[in-house]
């Protein structure tokens, strides 16, 4: 697996989330180590999302307080955390989106703090990625990004965007199909 | 039944993500093998952007502020306390609330009804 993808838990882990999460239900200062697990991997989704740090801050921080809103009444379904915060954030990015012109793909901007994206984006495979997965849909961004920075199978896929795993493997065979035709023209791949 | 390429792609793309070769395709897919192509390409090539360490902090401290807990939760508070998590029934909890608000709107209905007849 690549080692940015999200970690599959193992059973023990899973009841070990399932134990924070109670415990978060019971005493809100718990939220802290859900917070601590999953946010450099919300933000990432968002940063590749919307391609700037400001906005990905902005899409965190909402997917954030919408969980810590809404963690009374979570219901542990034996799924990890994070599905329910990719979850959440897509459908943050996908609102934000049609309130415009908010999220509009922009080309890479600086941060304030040096990360590993600068590194990424002044290299040609960066800057090349980044202009390819901005000209696809969102639909079919989430899905690419869930799979291949969140480390998500298709089933998986399937239960954050509560669609049928059918339309998950038609909207990544589409989006791939684009990607090499991007990538193809950009002469990246043969 | 053969399976369609999205069928074909999507259970390689799965072999991968668990690291087993997806050898199962034949060296005639080509279509779904240059589409594994650009998708090892991505895999490689995406990175994970972390969350800068002082957005990161603020929102955890921001996260951490007490907030009150809405009016219908104090409500239930003490129900809440001596009822454990696991013989919660939210279903019958819902019910039990529902009945309730449509014995109090019988209620007011039948006082204002009473009302307008002694009125009349």
């Amino acid at each position: 697996m690549h080692p940015n993808a999200m970690k599959r838990l193992s059973p023990a882990e899973l009841e070990d989330e399932r134990r924070l999460i109670e415990a978060a239900q019971e005493d809100g200062a718990r939220f802290g180590e859900l917070y601590e697990r999953y946010v450099d991997a919300i933000y990432s989704f968002s940063y590749h999302h919307t391609g700037s740090h400001q906005q990905a801050e902005e899409v965190t921080a909402e997917t954030f307080e919408r969980a810590l809103k809404h963690l009374p009444g979570y219901r542990w379904r034996g799924v990890p955390y994070g599905a329910l915060l990719y979850r959440v954030a897509a459908s943050v990015v996908s609102r934000q989106r049609r309130r415009a012109p908010f999220l509009e793909l922009r080309e890479a901007q600086p941060s304030t703090e040096a990360g590993p994206e600068e590194a990424w984006l002044s290299a040609d495979t960066g800057r090349t990625l980044r202009s390819a997965l901005a000209r696809l849909p969102d639909d079919q961004r989430t899905v690419l990004l869930l799979r291949f920075e969140g480390g998500m199978r298709n089933a998986e896929i399937a239960r954050v965007l509560a669609r049928s795993e059918g339309a998950v493997k038609a909207l990544t065979f589409r989006a791939i199909t684009a990607l090499r035709a991007t990538l193809s023209r950009e002469e990246v791949l043969s | 039944m053969t399976r369609s390429a999205e069928d074909r792609l999507a259970a390689a793309l799965d072999r991968g993500q668990v690291g087993s070769p997806s050898d199962t395709l034949g060296e005639d897919d080509a279509e779904v093998l240059e589409l594994l192509e650009t998708a090892g390409y991505l895999r490689e090539n995406i990175i994970r952007v972390p969350a800068p360490a002082s957005f990161r902090s603020e929102l955890r401290d921001w996260l951490a502020q007490p907030r009150p807990a809405p009016w219908w939760r104090r409500l239930m508070e003490p129900a809440r306390r001596r009822i454990p998590r696991a013989a919660r029934r939210p279903a019958l909890g819902a019910a039990i609330g529902l009945g309730a608000a449509a014995a109090i709107l019988v209620g007011v209905i039948a006082i204002r009804r009473r009302r307008l007849a002694s009125a009349a």
